[in-house]
């Protein structure tokens, strides 16, 4: 089999009654790879742990994080490169950008390392952005990893930009925050690009597991700068496009050209299943078959010096007289669809109470709880109700559960349940 | 178009999830809609039978209560002259119960389409679980099944998760 990439369509109502008003139409896009594991070395890495070492990070916080950077070291092969900044009211390079070779060496480093100070991320970030471009790879994967219990004030601008100028040239960003009194908006802004994403890790115990995951799922990587274009026939329009497996992220589309719009989905591990949700308005139509969506995917397969590789799938629906048509819709969409609902409710309640609307703030929480139960994250649905009662009687809900609410209905509150996770989990 | 149960914004034909409140459009199709989707996990324990209420002729001179549906402080006034049944109405099945949550979200809370009775006798308010999927609850306590609990204005009556508050006629709000 070529190594490449699977396509799989699942749409929500393959059959529409006629009628003269658009319909929306949910397309769930799953994407696995195939031929894959057998036939393609490792891409290199080329990792940069970025570690807050403030004051509040002493005793087990920094015991874990210590423990977790040495478990990274031995993960690493000899074409990995590894470096590691770590930063309170200053930065320092502990490792310099070297070969994973001398293990014990670096160890030792990390074992070193002391917690005291402040929190200033910008300084740790910009150190760690050179740190990072130091190696010279012809082809791999080059990540930050931050890791911080703290807010950093005064340059978050500067903490944002510096993220951006590292995506624009291919470096992702993995932000981790620890405990509650960090700043999730900044983490979230900052990994609000492809090839990031920020992750909430609620307890000391679990940083160990999330880095081994996270240097995992980046050795895994076979697909880089994975492009989609979506094109619709006329009339119908793209209204979202989000990602949905492993976790929920919403997903910058431009329009490229009238009826032609592109999104960067960046790197892919060949582990588990990339899922996306498109909804897309058909305008009316007469009885027929119809393609409404184009979609193409473009990708390079570095390990396997093949760039540019595409696969397309053609989104098709029929138009019959509304008798024949059931209202039925598939249930996996529906799932999906579920999640991503309960994730833009809980979005749109802290707007809402940030506006000082608490009542439909209160609503927008107690409704993202019904659809968590609905898809059967009974924990989660917990707190999102408690926290539509605080919100109501005290005005805000509390750090921790702002936290669990808007990572947990992304489905990253760490460790998460790799990428391998299964419909109804 | 589909007009939102829960909040009336108006949505696309197809659209599952209400893009302003949330809510589950399923259950809201066009009236000729089967209606047969997804009931399973909500409904899996309905009551095998409880048709044809106990009426009971004798009643007091006329007493009207009202059922607000604290989430959007809707009000239902209820005439319990004679027992009421609240549920979920299901056409296709020939339910409609005299107090129809479907229309405050009685579908996405887990309200059965034979959820509970309220009643009035001897000066006293009951209400009473029939057997429901999620339970009744009265002030946050989850009442026996199929017993008739006493109940006052004021109190609170959870069917699922969708919570009413009790009136009594004389009190407004």
């Amino acid at each position: 089999m070529t190594p490449g990439i699977n396509l799989q369509q699942t749409l929500s109502r393959t059959m529409l009654a006629v009628g003269d008003e658009p319909q929306l139409v949910y397309v769930l896009l799953e994407a696995h790879a195939e031929g894959v594991a057998q036939q393609l070395a490792k891409l290199p890495l080329n990792l940069c742990l970025v570690l807050d070492r403030s004051s509040s990070m002493r005793g087990e916080r920094l015991m874990q994080v210590k423990e977790a950077a040495a478990r990274i070291v031995d993960q690493l092969g000899p074409d990995d490169y590894f470096s590691l900044v770590v930063f309170n009211d200053r930065a320092d390079v502990v490792i310099p950008a070297q070969r994973a070779i001398k293990k014990s060496d670096l160890k030792a480093a990390i074992a070193q390392i002391e917690a005291a100070g402040g929190t200033e991320m910008a300084q740790g970030l910009a150190l760690a952005l050179q740190e990072v471009q130091r190696p010279f790879l012809t082809r791999g994967i080059s990540r930050l990893i931050l890791l911080t219990d703290g807010r950093t004030y005064g340059d978050e601008s500067r903490c944002v930009e510096i993220a951006r100028r590292g995506q624009s040239r291919g470096i992702g960003l993995t932000a981790l925050g620890i405990g509650t009194e960090w700043n999730e908006d900044l983490l979230e802004t900052m990994t609000a690009s492809e090839n990031s994403r920020a992750q909430y890790i609620a307890t000391a115990q679990d940083v160990v597991k999330v880095f081994a995951d996270e240097v995992k799922r980046l050795h895994a990587i076979f697909a880089q700068q994975v492009h989609l274009s979506l094109e619709t026939r006329p009339g119908a329009l793209i209204r979202s496009l989000d990602q949905v497996r492993p976790f929920i992220a919403p997903i910058t589309i431009v329009e490229e050209e009238e009826r032609r719009w592109a999104a960067n989905l960046g790197d892919w591990p060949d582990t588990g299943v990339q899922g996306f949700l498109i909804e897309v308005v058909v305008p009316a139509l007469p009885v027929g078959d119809y393609p409404v969506l184009k979609l193409t995917l473009r990708y390079h397969l570095p390990a396997a010096n093949l760039r540019d590789q595409v696969r397309e799938e053609l989104i098709r629906i029929s138009m019959r007289p509304a008798a024949e048509v059931t209202h039925r819709v598939d249930a996996t969409v529906k799932h999906w669809l579920e999640r991503l609902v309960a994730y833009r409710l809980q979005a749109s309640a802290w707007k809402h109470a940030a506006e000082g609307r608490l009542a439909e703030a209160s609503e927008r929480l107690h409704m993202a709880g019904t659809r968590m139960l609905n898809v059967g994250d009974t924990a989660l649905a917990h707190t999102l109700q408690q926290e539509a009662t605080r919100i109501l009687r005290s005005g805000a809900a509390s750090e921790e559960g702002r936290k669990r609410i808007r990572f947990g209905t992304r489905g990253l509150i760490g460790p998460v349940a790799s990428d391998e996770r299964e419909t109804g989990t | 178009m589909i007009v939102c149960p829960n909040c009336t914004a108006k949505q696309l034909d197809g659209t599952i999830f209400c893009t302003e409140c949330g809510a589950s459009l399923i259950d809201a199709g066009p009236p000729e809609s089967t209606r047969e989707l997804d009931v399973a996990a909500v409904e899996n324990h309905q009551t095998p039978s409880t048709s044809g209420l106990p009426s009971d002729e004798n009643t007091l001179s006329d007493h009207v209560v009202a059922l607000i549906v604290v989430s959007n402080r809707r009000r239902i006034e209820v005439d319990l002259s004679d027992e009421v049944l609240i549920g979920r109405a299901d056409p296709t099945r020939g339910i409609m119960p005299d107090v129809d949550l479907g229309p405050f979200g009685g579908y996405d809370a887990g309200v059965s389409r034979r959820h509970a009775i309220l009643s009035y006798r001897d000066g006293t308010y009951r209400v009473e679980d029939l057997g429901s999927a999620n339970g009744t609850f009265v002030n946050g306590r989850q009442i026996e099944p199929m017993r008739a609990t006493p109940v006052q204005p004021g109190d609170e009556i959870m069917c699922g998760t969708l919570l009413l508050r009790l009136e009594g006629h004389h009190r407004k709000r």
